[in-house]
């Protein structure tokens, strides 16, 4: 199959080989309020290789972004609260370790940039000043050493000059800029985990693209591990090795980019790829998936998708489907939490 | 931006492109600053509070009763000093003959000694250099008796008689002769000694050295404008960028400078007066006690802050017609004419107005430019004196104030939940009780001899008006915790306290200026009506809110109008400040 796949042959990853980075195995984060519990992330599981990058998609309020702070363990609490699960990073449990060791394993081992740049940068510092500062938490460095590694991580993220930029206030860069500062400083101590949390949301498409671009340069040089959060499917196509796709807070289907694409088997996944606009198709009115993502405050009992589903059976609402392994005809692991897996063939 | 780079690809190696100013972006400070300098109230404002501050600062070099340099024999010290050595010396060497207990006895008498040591210095002061010898001499023998005292040995009879002998024989030998009294014939048969002038610095060796702090700050400061248009120009020659990064530079002259004089002038002190610095020294230039030689340099104003003339009480300003006094001292112009009393039909008897060393003529315009008060001081100085304490009790407030509001509310708006919760509900609390009541119940519970009233103002202002600061910053701290920023410095590893300081709290601070800049305000005019009610600075130190309680009477109007009028000035500045700031702070600025 990848072979015929130019996108999965110019990644060149043999994923296989690899050793897992980070294993979210049933988390559960809630928010606690007057209006009563919103269980935004309700057991979420998913593996993220070596070297590799993970896609998590889904609409918005799924629980994607909840789900990667959890992770940094930044959720603000109250009112939210991890209730359950476990998040192993190197086969270490991170809701275990104090919170002292935490903020050493921010920034140095775990980074993470944000979806608006314009906001994403302190206005009152440098740009120089705010990667310093972060060095020389991290790594010990003197200020100009520090200042010189800043400089080297402008200069690595494709920022012109960065001899002068390095003291410019972020007013002064454009929105790309900036995007790549925040870049700057979440690899400026080499980390092994990135979280990108809709990066180029808030970027023009050029930009999207030198933005991606710039990411999985990077990954190559410094091999690390990306977890890309988006609600962009041709993004995830373009970068990901593996996909997560998340509905009201839990992970419906995962699966290698290529066998996604090639055959999707949830309901809600093929939905999703209904809903793309295809050239194909051209003058016809777009697919949509009928219905709106239920409140987390009120999410319906057993599949949380058969409200919108259109095979949906008494079953579905009884029981809570799994995550099933449906293996790949080469032994790929691909896990899908349906009880209608048939009738979504036919889909 | 991106043409100058692409113009100027070889000027990597050089820290700055080579056109300085082509690619310079202002900043939120110089955004500020232009703004601010466009105010022209902001400005105007700005100067009036500089030179109010400049005079109160400066008020111990203005007007005060020692002179700065004093050229002159002290007559008055050194037959005083004489006297004492006689008294002091015999009862040490008493004590110490045949003692039962040597050690014991010299821990009694050892203070005498070292009075008697003190003294005799102030003589040698005004000794020629050949006379100083014997005295040496007998300081000596007197410390050597003490010391083998200490070590058991008890003082002879004979030694001691001889010792008291030669106490008596100095009492004699060692009288000054006034030249000034004697003529010729008589200074030849005197016995005694004549005395040489000495020169002392009164005036500059009284300066504590947290007043010469603030002169030099104010002086640094005040010129500011100048040197550092001179440093822009000249050192950094017009370079924005460089100019830019010459704040904290800056900083450090317009803080370190002052700081530095402060500490030389402590350290090295001035090593003047010692025991008799306290010698008044108007009173013994008037009464002819310390004979100058050449004419001493006074202060403009030669009035201490609490120097009485009681001769002259309620004194209208001496400018003024009505308050011209005839030689008797009664009033020459009609109204003013002193009254008998109602009742008992008393007519207080016309003393004539006493002139001191260096003061104005008794019916010269400037004697009193404010008028005087009850116990005829001098209303001018006390003003100045008492804008020492107004004005520093609105900063010191203002500062201490939003210090504890910016804690409190960055604490509350920063960590939510129930931290916020308690905060706000004490903030509630605070807010509910009438402040102005709390203050003068707390004032008014409050020992003076045990807290200064001026320190215990400032602390009860500052703990009963945190609340305002407390919640503008919380405010902001809300608002700024949803920042993508504040979330990004914590997923950089940075823990809540370098976050909240150092990330947020910087963006939270343009309304906490605004709101301080209105708190000096608040808290002069917390101070004057506290002070004017009794309960603030207790005499002889004066506030202006004190000076407007010396009289209620519609004939003393000076005591009102003119310490009211210097709060009014004070306060319509800071609120003019305070608007200019919040104006040029207004995120919807014009650019």
């Amino acid at each position: 199959m990848s072979d015929t796949d130019t996108r999965s042959a110019g990644k060149a990853v043999d994923i296989d080989a690899r050793k897992p980075l980070l294993e979210v195995e049933d988390l559960k984060t809630h928010f606690f309020s007057e209006e009563g519990v919103a269980r935004a992330v309700d057991g979420v599981t998913y593996t993220l290789l070596e070297g590799e990058t993970l896609g998590v998609v889904g609409e918005s309020g799924c629980g994607k972004s909840v789900t990667s702070l959890s992770i940094m363990q930044l959720i603000p609490n109250p009112p939210g609260r991890i209730v359950g699960g476990e998040i192993r990073f190197r086969g270490k449990n991170l809701l275990g370790v104090s919170e002292k060791e935490m903020r050493r394993i921010r920034g140095n081992d775990i980074a993470m940039i944000f979806q608006e740049p314009m906001t994403a940068l302190n206005p009152v510092y440098t740009v120089g000043n705010q990667i310093v500062e972060a060095v020389m938490l991290h790594q010990g460095k003197d200020k100009f050493e520090a200042r010189e590694r800043a400089i080297e991580m402008l200069r690595l993220v494709g920022i012109p000059s960065p001899e002068t930029r390095v003291d410019n206030y972020p007013h002064e860069l454009s929105g790309g800029m900036r995007q790549r500062v925040m870049i700057a400083m979440a690899m400026c101590c080499d980390p092994a985990l990135l979280i990108a949390d809709e990066p180029t949301t808030a970027l023009d498409v050029t930009i999207q693209a030198q933005i991606l671009e710039l990411i999985a340069d990077l990954q190559e040089k410094q091999g690390m591990s990306v977890l890309l959060i988006t609600h962009d499917l041709g993004v995830v196509a373009e970068t990901a090795h593996h996909v997560a796709v998340m509905y009201a807070g839990k992970v419906v289907e995962y699966a290698r980019v290529d066998d996604l694409f090639a055959k999707p088997r949830h309901p809600y996944t093929i939905g999703l790829f209904r809903s793309l606009p295809d050239l194909a198709s051209h003058g016809q009115r777009l697919e949509t998936i009928p219905g709106i993502v239920p409140p987390p405050t009120n999410f319906p009992s057993g599949c949380r998708f058969r409200t919108r589903c259109p095979i949906a059976s008494q079953q579905c609402a009884e029981i809570v489907p799994e995550l099933v392994d449906v293996k790949q005809s080469d032994g790929h692991a691909h896990t899908v939490a349906c009880h209608k897996l048939e009738e979504a063939e036919r889909l | 931006m991106t043409e100058a780079n692409d113009q100027a690809p070889a000027a990597a190696l050089e820290p700055l492109p080579s056109d300085p100013n082509a690619s310079y972006s202002k900043d939120y400070w110089d955004l500020v600053l232009d703004q601010l300098l466009k105010h022209g109230l902001f400005k105007a404002g700005l100067a009036v509070l500089a030179l109010l501050y400049g005079l109160a600062i400066f008020a111990p070099l203005i007007s005060n009763d020692r002179p700065y340099k004093l050229v002159a024999i002290d007559y008055g010290a050194y037959e005083s000093s004489l006297r004492g050595v006689g008294v002091l010396a015999g009862q040490a060497v008493d004590a110490l003959v045949e003692a039962e207990d040597p050690a014991a006895a010299a821990d009694k008498v050892s203070r005498n000694v070292s009075a008697v040591s003190t003294r005799l210095d102030v003589m040698e002061r005004y000794l020629p250099e050949s006379e100083v010898e014997p005295l040496d001499a007998y300081e000596a023998d007197l410390v050597a008796a003490l010391a083998a005292a200490e070590s058991g040995a008890p003082l002879s009879e004979e030694a001691g008689a001889e010792l008291i002998a030669r106490g008596r024989e100095i009492a004699t030998a060692y009288r000054p002769i006034r030249h000034d009294a004697l003529d010729a014939e008589d200074e030849a048969s005197a016995a005694g000694k004549r005395l040489v002038p000495h020169t002392s610095y009164p005036l500059p060796a009284s300066l504590h050295w947290f007043s010469v702090f603030f002169m030099v700050l104010w002086l640094v400061w005040a010129s500011f404008p100048l040197w550092n248009s001179l440093w822009n120009q000249g050192l950094l020659e017009g370079h924005k960028e460089r100019i830019r990064r010459a704040r904290s530079a800056k900083w450090g002259v317009l803080l370190g400078v002052p700081l530095l004089v402060a500490i030389a002038w402590g350290v090295l002190g001035t090593g003047d007066g010692g025991a008799f610095d306290v010698a008044p020294y108007k009173q013994g230039l008037t009464k002819g006690t310390i004979v100058p030689v050449e004419a001493p340099l006074l202060a403009p104003i030669t009035y201490g802050y609490a120097e009485l003339h009681k001769e002259e009480s309620f004194r209208p300003p001496t400018w003024q017609r009505n308050a011209q006094l005839d030689t008797d001292g009664r009033y020459i112009h009609g109204l003013r004419q002193a009254k008998p009393d109602t009742v008992t039909g008393y007519l207080p008897p016309a003393v004539p107005t006493e002139v001191r060393f260096g003061e104005p003529w008794p019916n010269a315009p400037h004697r009193h430019l404010a008028g005087t008060d009850e116990l005829g001081r001098d209303f001018f100085v006390r003003m100045l004196w008492g804008g020492r304490v107004s004005l520093a009790v609105g900063i010191v407030s203002a500062i201490l104030l939003t210090v504890i509001g910016v804690v409190m509310g960055a604490i509350a708006g920063y960590f939510g939940g129930w931290v916020d919760s308690a905060i706000m509900r004490l903030i509630e609390i605070l807010q509910s009780i009438p402040a102005f009541f709390l203050i003068l119940a707390t004032m008014a519970f409050t020992d003076p001899d045990v807290v200064p009233p001026i320190i215990a103002i400032v602390v009860v202002i500052a703990l009963v008006r945190w609340t305002g600061a407390a919640r503008l910053v919380r405010g902001e701290f809300l608002r700024l915790r949803e920042q993508e920023f504040v979330v990004a410095s914590r997923a950089l590893g940075f823990s809540s306290a370098r976050t909240i300081f150092r990330h947020v709290l910087p963006n939270a601070m343009s309304p906490v200026l605004v709101n301080a800049a209105f708190s000096v305000a608040a808290g002069i005019l917390t101070e004057s009506a506290v002070s004017f009610l009794g309960f603030g600075v207790s005499h002889p130190d004066a506030s202006w809110g004190s000076l407007v309680n010396e009289s209620r009477s519609p004939d003393h109007w000076w005591i009102q109008v003119f310490p009211g009028l210097l709060i009014f000035l004070t306060v319509t500045c800071y609120n003019l400040v305070g608007d200019a700031v919040r104006d040029a702070l207004d995120p919807k600025m014009k650019v």
